[in-house]
């Protein structure tokens, strides 16, 4: 399927540094999972952080006292 | 089980992991569980010794086992004589009946993944992660799921992402998509997959419209794609080794924490509800009148309180009326039913009412969990799980002699190998239960009457008790089985 090819084109022309350091794990993290949270990495942290912010907004309204973030 | 050969469960030399291990621990190099003296222990390895150290001093350990989501064990003495490489033994507290995720109806299923996030989420916060996500690591403990796997544990890395991600998703996502947007029955893929559904498979049967749902998009059909496309190995796709140190090829600690959340938020979004069932009526639609009713109960209640000890299996337990008789007397009882929905109902039944001596589980009697896995001995049959103390078979035999043609002799015999007591239903021909079966076939069932129904039982138990419950032609046994006085 061509079109569902071309992210993982532009991954590879985009990102050639975003190889994974070998998982010392016993069990098989799988190339292709590793390699997507690496991928997703930028957008998954910045949807946190828009959560996190989100949050720390409704609870102030709610006049609840503000939490840690949850880092 | 396997019999372990050690003469001290501390950890003596003569501990040989090859025979002592149990079948479903052979896999992580960081130690192994074996059984002696009828306890369960588990054996580290001295590699394990700094990541093990980490865990208690850090805090997770008592974190974890106080929210209930890890099992607590017992450090045994260390002995001056120690096998190679052995660094500690210890002793969980052991869980009365190992279930397996196949065996779980959506919300149990849905409550071990939320409870594994929740633990990785804490293993973050102590510099810790978890390096395995197996489903089968998780087991129901009064009511809740734990971890059972102290190994499971690794130091965090900064940088690297989640090594069990690909496990999660496989275990816990993939069943709980296909649960909830395709079919309750998909669960049952797990018998197959040991390793949990394959994600293109998943990607395959989920709807279109999960296309449309982001964390479905990315966490299956996304990394379902992902995982074929660098099938081949990173290197063949993206060119040259990886430079060690590179700031670029880092999942910093914030996008593994949002990748949590994420995958958290996905998970308490699955829905469903059980909108019809196959016996969700049955209650209403029995022939018993309420008085009738009552001391059908109550005569279940007093068989069961001179019942052999140990575990309750209440066997066709439909949403569990009968399982909560056992469970008020304070007997660890397994309600079975082969209905997704009846199971799904009992279990949020038992969440509302706070009920943690009963677990309900989804079981087809007649064909029940087989061993599975490497050897056939990863996972385990249900008679291997047995045998129960006592089993309830309440309304079900005419279901297996008359639904399924399975003939009393062989009811019996099942019946002797997972239960010492067993406290027994006949329903007559004549019951409009029975008749209903019939509706639809031909009446092949001669030998369906209560005196073949006794002569076939004594075979293989000792009847004690019969009792005729009135208004309904139905009779309650309450007997012990011959093969267990061996």
């Amino acid at each position: 399927m061509p079109s569902g090819a071309i992210p993982f084109v532009a991954v590879a022309v985009l990102l050639p540094a975003a190889i994974p350091n070998q998982a010392l794990a016993y069990i098989d993290p799988g190339a292709g999972s590793y390699m997507l949270q690496l991928l997703a990495a930028g957008a998954i942290s910045a949807l946190f952080a828009v959560k996190v912010f989100w949050g720390r907004i409704k609870a102030f309204f709610k006049g609840e006292t503000d939490k840690e973030p949850e880092n | 089980m396997t019999e372990a050969s050690s003469s001290s469960p501390s950890g003596g030399r003569t501990i040989d992991a090859r025979t002592a291990s149990l079948s479903a621990s052979f896999r992580d190099p960081s130690g192994f569980v074996f059984v002696k003296d009828g306890r369960l222990y588990r054996w580290i390895h001295e590699s394990y010794a700094d990541t093990y150290r980490h865990l208690r001093v850090s805090g997770l350990y008592d974190e974890l086992v106080k929210r209930q989501l890890l099992i607590p064990h017992e450090e045994m003495p260390r002995n001056a004589a120690q096998s190679a490489g052995h660094y500690l033994t210890i002793l969980p507290e052991r869980i009365p009946f190992v279930s397996y995720p196949y065996e779980w109806c959506f919300s149990q299923l849905k409550a071990a993944a939320a409870a594994t996030l929740e633990i990785q989420h804490l293993c973050l916060q102590h510099d810790m992660t978890l390096k395995d996500c197996s489903a089968y690591n998780m087991q129901f403990r009064a009511g809740k799921p734990v971890l059972i796997d102290t190994l499971s544990f690794d130091r965090y890395a900064e940088g690297r992402p989640w090594a069990a991600y690909r496990q999660f998703c496989q275990h816990f996502l993939a069943p709980l998509a296909l649960m909830s947007y395709t079919d309750v029955r998909l669960n049952q893929l797990s018998r197959i997959y040991i390793d949990g559904c394959p994600l293109d498979l998943a990607a395959a049967l989920l709807p279109l419209r999960t296309w449309l749902r982001m964390s479905v998009l990315l966490h299956i059909h996304v990394h379902a794609k992902s995982q074929r496309y660098f099938s081949t190995g990173v290197e063949r796709h993206l060119g040259s080794e990886p430079k060690p140190g590179s700031s670029r090829r880092r999942m910093s600690r914030k996008a593994l924490l949002g990748l949590i959340d994420q995958l958290m938020t996905a998970v308490q979004k699955f829905t469903w509800s059980p909108k019809g069932t196959q016996w969700a009526d049955y209650y209403d639609e029995t022939n018993y009148s309420d008085g009738a009713f009552e001391q059908k109960r109550e005569t279940v209640r007093r068989l069961l309180e001179r019942s052999a000890p140990g575990m309750v299996w209440d066997l066709g337990a439909n949403t569990g009326l009968f399982s909560r008789i056992a469970g008020k007397l304070g007997r660890d009882t397994v309600a079975f039913d082969m209905d997704p929905a009846a199971v799904e109902r009992n279990y949020l039944e038992c969440l509302k009412r706070g009920e943690t001596g009963i677990l309900p589980l989804v079981m087809d009697l007649t064909n029940p969990s087989a061993g599975t896995g490497w050897e056939n001995r990863e996972r385990m049959s249900l008679a291997e799980r047995g045998p129960a103390g006592t089993c309830l078979a309440l309304a079900l035999v005419h279901h297996l002699a008359i639904s399924n043609n399975v003939p009393f002799d062989r009811i019996a015999a099942f019946f002797s190998t997972i239960c010492r007591d067993l406290i027994i239903e006949f329903v007559p021909k004549s019951d409009s239960q029975v008749q209903r079966l019939l509706s639809a076939r031909e009446d092949i069932f001669p030998g369906y009457a209560r005196d073949v129904f006794e002569t076939e039982f004594s075979r293989n138990f000792h009847m004690h008790e019969t009792i005729e419950l009135p208004e309904s032609g139905r009779v309650i046994y309450s007997m012990t089985r011959k093969l267990g006085e061996a």
